[in-house]
């Protein structure tokens, strides 16, 4: 049964990039065997949705979340929306933010989804960025996930608690076509068990500079 | 896959403060209670009907669920989150089609409204009298709390088929203070406990509550 989450944060930026995956079967199948037919189809893109959030106390922080069906991707947000009924959840820059009506947080990125960088755009905001990665388990040994991990020279390290950590660098010098299959990569990532990706204070400053701030006014 | 689809609404909102002085309620208890309902039923599941011309159809079954229980909040927060299921064709508004397609905005607007309209008074209560709170999932919240204890004692909490447990809303001698306190304190468990899924059976004449628009619409 879904919860609301009620820690109080504030959404400050956020930013919706579409990465197309309908030419990377080779690419898909070469690291998880036999999903590249099932995921490389025309139209097939992941979504990747990065969020700027603060919390009391704590410097604002770059999340990621990522879908491939767009429905899914609004789902997210249609979820994340019920905590903006009593103002858990509010939106804008430091000093204007506001609450919003879960409809009209909805609305706002409907708009900002349909809006997302695409294409070498999106690939530009990705290579180079720096991520951490952490999840409660994942296929070790010679599974696909660690055979894409070691492909990029990346490994896991072991928390006290059983769970994984993981830092990732998008290298600038990877190819478009590694880089968007990197993309695919971090939806797999996104959606291991208890999953979360934050992003290191350098990329985290890049996006910043990037972006807009989110503007509840608007709406 | 089948979609659930929504056939109906009706909202009753209940003035928790005329309740008789003495009457045990919980804490922050809100002054407006919202018993929200949805007459629906899944895409494919059917049942047999006998029309107006006397014939059997076999029609996509339906009946009054509840929604939400709660305040204006808990109730927009529970339509909130249920709104993503409209994006993915989950839910729909009476049928599968186009025409039962509905943005996740348009859903929690649609719900908005619908508390805007909310029946008071003894009219909303109506349907709630001798209807049955169905709680799963709750054996360790009614142990914890007093008034469910008492109620069990009195053999008020009645098992329910899948381990649930059921509890008759009976109003007292031209007096609904009974059914607006234990609908008070199944409120205050469920936000203590959000895990409990909440429901009412044996909901009665809902149909008194809608416009005589929404009453053909069936």
């Amino acid at each position: 049964m879904q919860t609301v989450n009620t820690t109080p944060r504030i959404e400050r930026r956020h930013l919706h990039l579409r990465v197309g995956l309908q030419h990377l079967e080779r690419e898909i199948d070469a690291f998880w065997p036999r999903m590249g037919e099932s995921i490389a189809y025309p139209g097939q893109a992941v979504r990747l949705s990065f969020l700027l959030e603060e919390q009391a106390d704590r410097p604002p922080m770059w999340h990621l979340h990522a879908a491939l069906a767009a429905y899914h991707e609004m789902e997210h947000f249609c979820t994340r929306s019920a905590a903006t009924v009593r103002g858990h959840l509010t939106v804008g820059e430091a000093g204007v933010e506001k609450r919003m009506l879960p409809e009209d947080y909805i609305a706002m990125h409907r708009k900002a989804l349909a809006d997302a960088l695409t294409g070498v755009a999106a690939l530009d905001v990705l290579s180079g960025l720096r991520l951490h990665a952490s999840f409660a388990y994942y296929d070790l040994g010679d599974g696909p996930d660690q055979v894409w991990f070691a492909a990029r020279g990346w490994s896991p390290s072991r928390r006290d608690d059983g769970g994984w950590e993981l830092d990732m660098v998008l290298s600038p010098s990877t190819s478009p076509t590694d880089l968007a299959t990197d993309a695919f990569g971090l939806y797999k990532v996104a959606h291991l068990h208890e999953a979360c990706i934050t992003l290191d204070s350098t990329s985290q400053q890049r996006l910043t500079e990037i972006t807009a701030p989110a503007m509840a006014s608007l709406f | 896959m089948s979609s659930f689809l929504e056939y109906r609404h009706a909202a009753i909102a209940i003035d928790t403060t005329i309740v008789s002085a003495g009457v045990d309620m919980p804490a922050n208890v809100p002054a407006r209670l919202y018993v929200v309902l949805v007459e629906g039923g899944d895409s494919n599941v059917t049942t047999i009907k006998r029309g107006a011309d006397g014939r059997k159809r076999e029609v996509l079954a339906r009946r009054w669920l509840l929604a939400a229980l709660g305040d204006h909040d808990d109730v927009m927060e529970r339509v909130a989150l249920y709104s993503g299921s409209t994006e993915s064709g989950n839910t729909c508004m009476g049928t599968r089609g186009a025409s039962g397609c509905i943005s996740p905005e348009q859903y929690i607007r649609k719900y908005r409204r619908l508390l805007a309209n909310a029946t008071g008074g003894w009219d909303g209560l109506m349907p709630l009298l001798h209807a049955k709170v169905v709680l799963d999932g709750a054996d360790e919240a009614l142990s914890q709390t007093p008034f469910f204890q008492a109620l069990a004692d009195q053999g008020r909490i009645r098992p329910h088929p899948y381990e649930q447990k059921a509890i008759r809303l009976t109003p007292g001698d031209g007096s609904a203070d009974s059914v607006i306190q234990t609908l008070s304190h199944v409120h205050a468990i469920t936000r203590e406990f959000p895990g409990i899924r909440l429901g009412i059976d044996e909901l009665g004449y809902v149909d008194a509550l809608l416009s005589r628009y929404a009453r053909r619409a069936a």
